[in-house]
This record gives structure tokens, C-alpha cells and sequence, in this order.
């Protein structure tokens, strides 16, 4: 199925609403009832502009980071069913987040050993990876692979000998948590620069899709460029893992629901992508926060919830995947 | 007299423990075509992929235009030089048109977007290979000979001095190795490009090649005119099978000499 220029249009069309919408909503609901943004009392604003808008442009910035993380990894590993963790950042960003709740580090915030928990998994698989012969995609899937169910048994040890009062907060992380993030609207002007940079090299991205050898073929020391978009893609993910612990299915749903609306030019799917990733997150935790209001879930399980049957639809519906 | 277009000089070439050419020599000029003739697994999508730049030879040295090959950046070299690879395979969902667009990469800078101008470029490659019809259907539901042709269309429309196919009539059904072969060789008589492609096919490389390079295996190598080196005794010898010249007014045709 090929996407028409008209209907990329309407797509785009119907994402530019969507967004300002969600924010609309997600600024105006939450435990303490519906505030319109516009309102002059001064609790509500005070509610308005210190708990909601820091959580939701968190919420936005996260949903983007992802959404674009997953594009750039699936183009690095050449599968449209590859995800931002796949290469096992979450993994170490995780057992990093652990182990300093375990341990009580009150001088090392959550997010920053989350970060370097992420950004020591990349360099780990970059030389791992990078080896000494050329860049294949297997080698580095194998390698983020390994190392990622590496990550995973230091996380079941550490859940297994956790005292009961961290579990939970664990727990939370584990699955993905906006309820701490905190985050000024300042922020989106390096977001906005970042994801600008990237959209900038599309044209290289689209053929670097058409594989290594190819692209080579065409000019593009592939070499490089694979590596780059390697750590493009992991610094954007330790970012968002660092924000928000290790929320699933938005760095794979929506790309894959973008390529299908859109289509494959990065062009048009990198803006989609963050886009909708940012409204699909900020929508999943005004659901995490007000379903079962006032107790607030772990948006990753509402970002799964959705995203499972939606994913297992599409992966029906498009017979093109081999 | 003007440099020859590409010059290959005691070129080794190996894959493994394999030799596939053992101080090769040749010159091509423009205007010139190049059949590349062996067995299976000889080494001839090898020894293209190593005059394209992107396989390392033991040794020896290829001049493109008067300049050794590594010399050029990768991005000028992909404006003369392309290889149509032997097999594609497409992961992404894409327009036949977004496909063969991919071959204006290298003429575009950076940043620049495909113009109106790239994609005429790309739809006439199209039409040429005969895939008008597909310019707006997907690269994921082809078959063989028409994504064998979409592959053409790409090079076509990256327009490189020098063509270097990998078994272009793969997959063909004979009227269409027939259209293929004529756009390859009407680019290397009109527009002077030349083109080295590996054959299977030795009655096609008579029609088409004006020169034929032949690997026997172990690094053995023979390099001529095609109207002096084609003829039945060394294709025989080359295949390791008796290939007959079957003649008559106005044609000869190399056939298999104890096919049932």
C-alpha cells in the first residue's frame, strides 16, 4: 500500500490538531478536577502551570524521544519491527536505576545513574559490536541482545533481594513512570533542534534503508553513518529512559503506525513519528493518572495495554513483512 | 591520446583462501562494454564489488579517469561509478518512484530535497525499463524480473560513466534481457559510458560486449576482443562442459553441447 502525497496531508493535518488537543485535555483533567487552562483562579493555576504542564511537556518530550529513537534504530538494524531497547539500553539503564534505589544513593539521582546506565550499554556494544571487521546488522543485534539479557538477570537478582519498601518504586520504573518527570517547556527548544537535525539528513536516511552495500554504492560511507545513528538513537533513548524509566511499545507503535500512514520517506515520517509519539504518550498518562484517580499507574502498562492489541492488528493486517 | 576510462593493473584479487584473479590487466575506454565470464562461484560479483571500491584487493591498482579509486571521495566516485547488485531486497515499504529516486543521492548535496527534475529523472528510468506502471505501487510485492528491473531503473537514474551489473538478466525473460541490455548498451555508444557486467550467458556477451574477460578459477585469467577470444573450444573449457558454435547466414550461437 503506497501513501499519496493528499493523504500524508490529512494525516499531518489531523496530527497538527491532535497535538495541541491532547495538551488541552491532559492540562485540563487530573485529581483535582477539570480546570480550563484559561482559568484566572489562582490555585488552579498554580496546579495548571506547577504540576500539569511540567509533567505533560515531560510526557511530550519522552513520547517524541522514543518515537524517533525507534525510526533511527530500524533503520540501523533495516526491520521495522525493531524497538528503541532492542539493543538493551532500557536493560542498562535499568539495573543502574536499581541499584541506586537498592542502595540509597541519595547524592545520585535515579535519572542521572539511568543515563549512565544507558550510555555505558551503548559503548559496551559499540566495541563489542564494532569488533574488528565491518558493521553487520547481526553482529549488533546479537550483541545488543546478549548484553540486554545480561541487564536482565542483574535486574531479577536485585528484585529478588530487594527489601519490600523499594519493590514498588521499582516496580514503577521498571515499567515506565511519568509521575516523577518534571520538565520545563524550555526543554522542547533543544528537543525541537535535535529532532530538526536529524529530519535534515532524511535523504541519507532513505538510503541507508536501502541497506550497507547500497548505500555505499551511492555515496554514503555507511560505515559511519551506521554508527552515528547508533548513538543518535541511544542518546536520545538514555534521555528518555532517564525521564521516565523503560516505557514500551511507543518507540515501536508508532513508528510502525506512522510508516503505514505516511509512508517510509523519512521526510514525512520523522515528524510524524515524533508527533504522534508525543500525543500518544501525553494521552496514555492523563489516562495513567485519571483511571483510577487519585491513584496514578504506570503509564508504560497503559502504553502496552494499547499498544499490544494494536501492534498484533497491524502485524495482521500488513502482509508485506517477511 | 586521453587516458583510458578505467585501468586495471596487476590486480589480486581473493575471497577467502580462493583466488579469483592473479595480476589481472586490462584498459577500458568509453564507448566500450565488458562481459565478465565464468563459472559459479568464480569470483565475478567479487572482482566487480572490488572495482567498484567496495571489496579490498590483495594488491594492484585501478585507476578510474587517470586517479587511483581510493583517491576519490566516496561521493564522486558515486557519481561515475555504480553497481547494479546481484540481489536487492527491499525492508521497507516504498514507491517504485521513492526506490529509483535513491539514485540521484549522490548527485544532490547534503541537505538538498529531490527536485520535480530527479523525479521526472526517475519515473523516464521507469518507463524505460519498463515499469511506468509502477511508479506508484510498492518495491515489496515485485516479481523477480520486475525487481530486477527496478533495480536497473535505480542505476539508470544514477547515470554513473561506468556501469558495472552484476548478472543483469537474472530473472529476464528473453524479450526483456533483450530491452535491458539495449538501454545498457545504448548509454555506452550514445552517451560514451562504458559498462563491465558479468554474464551467464556467452551468446548474449557476443552480441554485446565488445571485449570479454574470462575467470577460470585459481586465478587464471583471459582478457580479449570477444570476436577472438568467444569461440567453443575455450567456453568449454571455461565451463568445464562441450559448448558447441552452431552457425547459419546470420548468426552464430554457442549451445550445450550434451544437454539432453
Amino acid at each position: 500500500m503506497i501513501v499519496s502525497s493528499t493523504r500524508a496531508r490529512w494525516v499531518f493535518a489531523l496530527l497538527a490538531v491532535l497535538l495541541p488537543l491532547s495538551l488541552l485535555i491532559s492540562l485540563s483533567v487530573g485529581s483535582s478536577g477539570w480546570i480550563w487552562p484559561w482559568s484566572n483562579d489562582q490555585t488552579s493555576s498554580a496546579i495548571l502551570f506547577e504540576l500539569r504542564l511540567p509533567r505533560a511537556i515531560a510526557a511530550l518530550i519522552v513520547g517524541s524521544l522514543l518515537a524517533t529513537a525507534g525510526c533511527l534504530m530500524q533503520v540501523l538494524l533495516r526491520n521495522p519491527l525493531a524497538d528503541p531497547y532492542i539493543l538493551g539500553l532500557s536493560g542498562g539503564a535499568s539495573a543502574f536505576a536499581l541499584a541506586g534505589m537498592m542502595l540509597g544513593w541519595a547524592w545520585l539521582p535515579v535519572p542521572v545513574s539511568a543515563f549512565a546506565g544507558a550510555m555505558l550499554t551503548t559503548l559496551v556494544v559499540f566495541f563489542l559490536a564494532r569488533g574488528e571487521g565491518a558493521w553487520t546488522t547481526t553482529r549488533i543485534l546479537l550483541t545488543g541482545v546478549v548484553v540486554a539479557s545480561g541487564w536482565g538477570a542483574l535486574i531479577s537478582l536485585m528484585l529478588a533481594t530487594g527489601d519490600d519498601a523499594s519493590l514498588r518504586g521499582m516496580l514503577f520504573w521498571l515499567m515506565g513512570d511519568i509521575s516523577h518527570a518534571r520538565s520545563s517547556v524550555l526543554w522542547l527548544i533543544p528537543l525541537l533542534l535535535g529532532l530538526a537535525l536529524i529530519w535534515l539528513r532524511s535523504r541519507s536516511l532513505n538510503v541507508l534503508s536501502a541497506g550497507a552495500l547500497q548505500a555505499e554504492l551511492l555515496g554514503e560511507p555507511s560505515q559511519k553513518r551506521f554508527w552515528e545513528i547508533f548513538l543518535a538513537a541511544s542518546l536520545l533513548t538514555g534521555i528518555a529512559v532517564a525521564m521516565a524509566g523503560a516505557i514500551g511499545f511507543v518507540g515501536l507503535i508508532v513508528p510502525h503506525l506512522m510508516r503505514l500512514l505516511v509512508g517510509s520517506d523519512h521526510r514525512r515520517l520523522l515528524p510524524a513519528a515524533a508527533a504522534f509519539g508525543a500525543s500518544f504518550l501525553l494521552l496514555a498518562d492523563t489516562l495513567a493518572r485519571t483511571l483510577l484517580s487519585p491513584r496514578q499507574l504506570p503509564v508504560g502498562v497503559l502504553t502496552a495495554l494499547i499498544g499490544v492489541p494494536l501492534f498484533l492488528f497491524l502485524l495482521r493486517r500488513a502482509r508485506g513483512i517477511r | 591520446m586521453a587516458d583510458p576510462f578505467i585501468e586495471v593493473n596487476d590486480l589480486t584479487v581473493s575471497i577467502g583462501s580462493v583466488r579469483v584473479v592473479d595480476q589481472l590487466n586490462f584498459n577500458l575506454n568509453a564507448g566500450q562494454t565488458l562481459g565478465v565470464l565464468g563459472p559459479n562461484g568464480i569470483g565475478k560479483t567479487t572482482l566487480l564489488k572490488t572495482i567498484a571500491g567496495v571489496y579490498q584487493a590483495d594488491r594492484g591498482e585501478i585507476h578510474l579517469q587517470g586517479r587511483a579509486l581510493e583517491a576519490w571521495p566516496r561521493k564522486a566516485l558515486a557519481q561515475r561509478l555504480g553497481l547494479l547488485l546481484q540481489h536487492t531486497h527491499y525492508a521497507f515499504e516504498a514507491s517504485c518512484e521513492d526506490i529509483a529516486l535513491i539514485g540521484r543521492h549522490p548527485h544532490l548535496s547534503a541537505l538538498a530535497r529531490e527536485s520535480d527534475a530527479d523525479r521526472a529523472l526517475a519515473r523516464k528510468a521507469l518507463h524505460e525499463v519498463g515499469l511506468g506502471d509502477f511508479i506508484k505501487r510498492s518495491c515489496m510485492n515485485l516479481s523477480g524480473g520486475e525487481s530486477r528491473r527496478l533495480a536497473l531503473a535505480t542505476l539508470l537514474v544514477q547515470d554513473p560513466k561506468l556501469m558495472l551489473l552484476d548478472e543483469p538478466t537474472n530473472h529476464l525473460d528473453p524479450a526483456h534481457q533483450v530491452a535491458s541490455l539495449n538501454l545498457i548498451f545504448e548509454r555506452v555508444k550514445n552517451q560514451s559510458h562504458a559498462a563491465i557486467m558479468a554474464l551467464h550467458d556467452a551468446n548474449l556477451a557476443a552480441c554485446y560486449c565488445s571485449h570479454v574477460l574470462l575467470l577460470f578459477g585459481r586465478g587464471e585469467w583471459a582478457f580479449g576482443l570477444t570476436k577472438q577470444l568467444l569461440n567453443a573450444a575455450t567456453l568449454s573449457r571455461l565451463y568445464g562442459c562441450p559448448i558447441r558454435c552452431i552457425k547459419d547466414d546470420d548468426q552464430e550461437v554457442f549451445a550445450i553441447g550434451n544437454a539432453v
